[in-house]
């Protein structure tokens, strides 16, 4: 270090110890130091004294760390009457105790039992936020900061109002002047929008009406900018509001607010919601704004004649865009929702046109891709590979035989229980066998493998695995856990990566997507670390499996990638490549080159079926394809496909397991699709009984089943949606 | 994508190297460490930078250390890399806030990032421009005297105490305190000169 900067650090705080009006002088003094040490102290005295000064000033104009007030005040604010309580908080009304204004306030407190990290965050945010805001029909904020107690509080301008509905209610208001007010709202939120903030909790409530008509949007306690990336999707929402993706926590736009406002539009004109009232549960109303079943405004119960004439038509189909459940079909933009109600206001044709429920159904499906399994044969592969890999002393190639013989033990089981003529299992049940068997195999195991915890987890994971695939959930839980317990990740992350990766598709083929989408991830990781020791074939699975989490084209291209890699790596005649190319295909399809797609899935179902393997693989990928060619308006070709995989799915598979269910709906969808919607009524009401009972959590197939069903059901009667 | 924290390339051993590479002055040991924790401490920074005091309910202290849990694995629980760490994550902070004040700046949209502030220098972020001339002042404090920077850095960036700073770069509390005063008194003449 310089030492003229020493000189100066010694002085400098030798001078700090002399009382303030006394430093100046003493250093004056102090002529044994270089006078340019000198003068760059005094310049730092200086400085120091203004660091003070300003701190003194910023703390000043902090109400977070002003002088603590008595009772309840918060900052210059003094509280009065109690004007509601919501899910963030209390607001009271609110005058300056300053007596500088007269100006009377809403000020919002946070309650304390609400104080966490994330809420005091999203309190400050609100407040940041609302800051930038000026616009003539969003209440304003006057200030905010955090009171002596600690509660967070936000003061803005009192609006002295009535609920929107409410007041449409009470005024009577004609169904234009209702549709007047609506597009007063949609310029707010449009202004917002335009500031790149989203309100996501638009209702009626957060609406209010002055004395003199004008309206105010309030309440941007789930507001947030749009630019602040991905940090945090949940948000404090009213579930009958709230948008599908809000509901599932995926990120929000836009199109989240023109969701809300067209369920406020709907609430205006027609006094209800379409669902979520009554004493549904929130768990009722989620499935119903994902599966988008609505009752359209026009047919809700307690409108009189002339109110229905007046939303039939236009209004319905405005109303019913703006909430469908995928934010694609709905307005881009909240300004195309407010130019339709402007339209029809001018007796124009509206953009907005009947919900297309194929179209719905198509796009529904769209984003569901479900993996391709292949199941039996490639996990036996992978236990013949992982033992070999694994076999060192001459006593665990002792273990390695055994585990060995147990998978040709296994694999000779299940050939038989698949085999459809010949199997011993063929007049009486075979599936269920095939998992006594494998049951029987896994109580086997820790005797079979004593004292080779790491053979016993090896055996574990494909056992896991298989009864995944057929359906026996809780065995296959049980055993992968088990299998997961013995592993040392990080001596064998290899072996890790796969049994997390298994475990990750049950959760996936469970339905739990983001549980899934986490031990995917983590799988991943691990197959990572294990720095090629993982199998090609297990590592192709493991990828194959995870691709289904893509959230982007060019995510799922780049998992295409590596199970294609992997893929050619195990074999130019393997399953895997096999089941890479139509993987392929699918997503060449799901880029709309529809027939290109097509061609390249049709080739590697008939690779896959040229190279034999178990009969399983076979029918799962003819029921995927099958989707596929009925998604084309392939009918015949959907219905030939669904025909042969059906029985051969259930044969192998328990009741209620992922891929025969998704082969089932897709025949009842294909009904439909042909126009068979009586046909179709009852079969759906059963598949949605069986779901429901057998697997509860796959909210996906519900909401797709119930679509369905709506379908079959309106088809058949005037009045409804086309 | 919540766990968005790049592993990959580096093994455990890796980040023990580097972070001593760096602590002993080897500049460059940054520029490789930085990726590996880059997006998770963007992620602190942005939710950090929203509330305006370092002693309200986040800790960017306990979410490094938790960072550094899951970069190095507990197995590498060494204290003294664990505190390196610590200034690192400073320094990287400092970049990243820096970096996106410069974007700012240069018209693209962001949030704003306000500076934390410690107690001592609480005028500190009251500029658009102050987190730009922080680490504009922090780089002409360096070549005077780099411990008052690192300190600066712990504080501001991470808002760390005194107590966690001085234990972090092995110093005395009343060290810390010492230097701090000045550095701040040094900052305040460069980034508000006589007004």
């Amino acid at each position: 270090m310089d030492p003229l900067w020493q000189r100066v650090e010694e002085l400098f705080h030798s001078a700090l110890e002399r009382p303030e009006d006394e430093r100046e002088s003493w250093l004056a003094s102090q002529t044994g130091f270089d006078p340019a040490v000198r003068d760059e102290v005094r310049s730092l005295l200086a400085a120091d004294r203004r660091n003070g000064e300003l701190g003194a000033r910023a703390a000043a104009i902090d109400p977070a760390i002003g002088p603590p007030p008595s009772s309840r005040r918060f900052g210059v604010w003094e509280t009065g009457e109690l004007l509601g309580r919501g899910g963030m908080g209390e607001v009271y009304l609110a005058r300056r105790a300053d007596g500088q204004h007269a100006q009377r306030a809403a000020l919002k407190v946070m309650a304390r039992s609400l104080l966490s990290a994330d809420s005091m965050d999203r309190f400050r945010r609100e407040r940041d936020i609302l800051a930038q805001l000026e616009l003539p029909n969003v209440a304003r904020l006057l200030d905010g900061g955090v009171g002596d107690t600690g509660e967070p509080y936000l003061v803005m301008e009192y609006v002295d109002g009535e609920r929107l509905d409410h007041y449409c209610e009470r005024h009577r208001l004609p169904l234009e002047a209702r549709l007047r007010l609506f597009l007063t709202l949609c310029a707010a939120v449009e202004g917002a929008h335009r500031n790149l903030i989203l309100h996501r909790d638009i209702k009626p409530a957060n609406v209010l009406v002055t004395g003199d008509g004008t309206l105010k949007l309030v309440d941007f306690g789930a507001a947030r900018r749009m630019d602040t990336g991905s940090l945090e999707t949940i948000a404090p929402m009213t579930p009958s509001f709230a948008s599908p993706e809000q509901l599932r926590g995926e990120p929000v736009t836009t199109l989240s607010d023109v969701y809300g406002l067209g369920m406020t539009l709907y609430q205006l004109v027609s006094g209800t919601l379409p669902f979520g009232h009554g004493s549904k549960s929130a768990y009722e109303t989620v499935q119903q704004a994902v599966a988008g079943s609505t009752v359209a405004p026009s047919a809700a119960p307690g409108l009189d004649e002339a109110r229905r004439r007046g939303l039939r038509g236009d209004l319905d189909n405005i109303v019913l865009k703006a909430i469908a459940p995928e934010p694609a079909r709905r307005y881009a933009s909240v300004e195309k929702l407010a130019e339709d109600v402007e339209r029809h206001l001018h007796r124009q044709p509206v953009h907005a046109r009947a919900g297309n429920w194929a179209y719905r159904a198509e796009r529904f499906v769209a984003r569901h891709r479900l993996p391709v399994a292949l199941c039996t044969l490639l996990v036996l592969t992978v236990a013949a590979a992982g033992v070999g890999l694994a076999v060192q002393s001459r006593q665990a190639r002792l273990e390695a035989e055994r585990s060995r013989r147990l998978a040709d033990f296994l694999t000779h089981v299940m050939g038989l229980g698949f085999d459809r003529d010949s199997g011993p299992f063929r007049s009486e049940g075979a599936s269920a066998r095939v998992i006594d068997v494998i049951r029987y195999a896994a109580d086997r195991l820790p005797i079979e493998m004593a004292g080779q915890p790491e053979m016993e987890a090896r055996m574990r994971a494909n056992i896991g695995h298989v009864l995944e695939e057929l359906g026996d959930t809780a065995a296959a839980d049980a055993n992968l856990r088990r299998g997961l317990a013995l592993v040392d990740a990080r001596r064998n992350p290899a072996l890790a990566a796969e049994l997390t990766g298994y475990l990750a598709r049950k959760s996936f083929l469970e339905g739990g997507d983001e549980s899934a989408a986490r031990g995917f991830r983590e799988a991943l990781r691990l197959a990572d670390a294990a720095h090629g020791a993982m199998p090609a074939v297990a590592e192709g699975v493991l990828v194959l499996n995870a691709s289904t989490m893509a959230s982007s084209p060019a995510e799922a291209a780049a998992f295409l990638e590596r199970e294609l890699r992997l893929g050619r790596q195990v074999g130019e005649a393997s399953p895997l490549y096999a089941a890479a190319l139509f993987d392929q295909g699918d997503q060449t399809f799901d880029r709309g080159q529809a027939e290109e797609g097509l061609r390249e899935m049709r080739r590697a179902l008939s690779m896959m079926d040229a190279i034999q393997p178990l009969p399983l693989e076979d029918c799962e990928l003819r029921y995927v394809l099958a989707r596929k060619e009925m998604r084309h308006g392939n009918l015949r070709e959907a219905r030939r496909l669904v025909e042969q995989s059906m029985p051969g799915l259930e044969r192998a598979l328990l009741p209620g397991e992922a891929h025969l269910m998704w082969a089932r709906i897709t025949g009842l969808d294909l009904l439909i699709r042909e126009g068979r919607f009586q046909e179709a009524v009852a079969p759906l009401d059963a598949f949605i009984a069986e779901l429901s009972r057998l697997r509860p959590k796959d909210r996906q197939l519900l909401a797709y089943a119930l679509l369905l069903r709506g379908q079959a059901l309106c088809q058949g009667r005037p009045g409804c949606a086309k | 994508m919540d766990q968005s924290i790049e592993t990959g390339p580096a093994a455990d051993g890796d980040i023990t190297r580097l972070l001593r590479q760096w602590s002993d002055g080897r500049d460059d040991a940054f520029r490789e460490l930085l990726p590996l924790a880059y997006n998770r401490l963007r992620r602190i920074a942005t939710t950090r930078m929203r509330c305006e005091r370092p002693d309200h309910t986040l800790q960017p202290t306990a979410l490094v250390g938790e960072l550094y849990l899951r970069l190095a694995g507990a197995k590498l629980g060494n204290w003294e890399d664990r505190e390196h760490f610590y200034a690192f994550c400073a320094r990287a902070m400092r970049w990243i806030l820096t970096d996106h004040a410069r974007a700012r700046a240069s018209g693209k949209r962001g949030v704003e990032l306000l500076l934390p502030l410690t107690e001592d220098i609480r005028w500190l972020g009251e500029r658009a421009e102050d987190t730009f001339d922080l680490d504009r002042a922090l780089s002409r404090l360096e070549e005077v005297d780099s411990r008052k920077t690192r300190i600066i850095e712990l504080r501001v960036y991470l808002g760390c105490t005194a107590d966690e700073t001085a234990r972090i770069l092995n110093l005395s509390k009343a060290t810390v305190d010492r230097d701090m005063r000045l550095a701040c008194a040094w900052l305040c003449r460069e980034l508000r000169p006589g007004e």
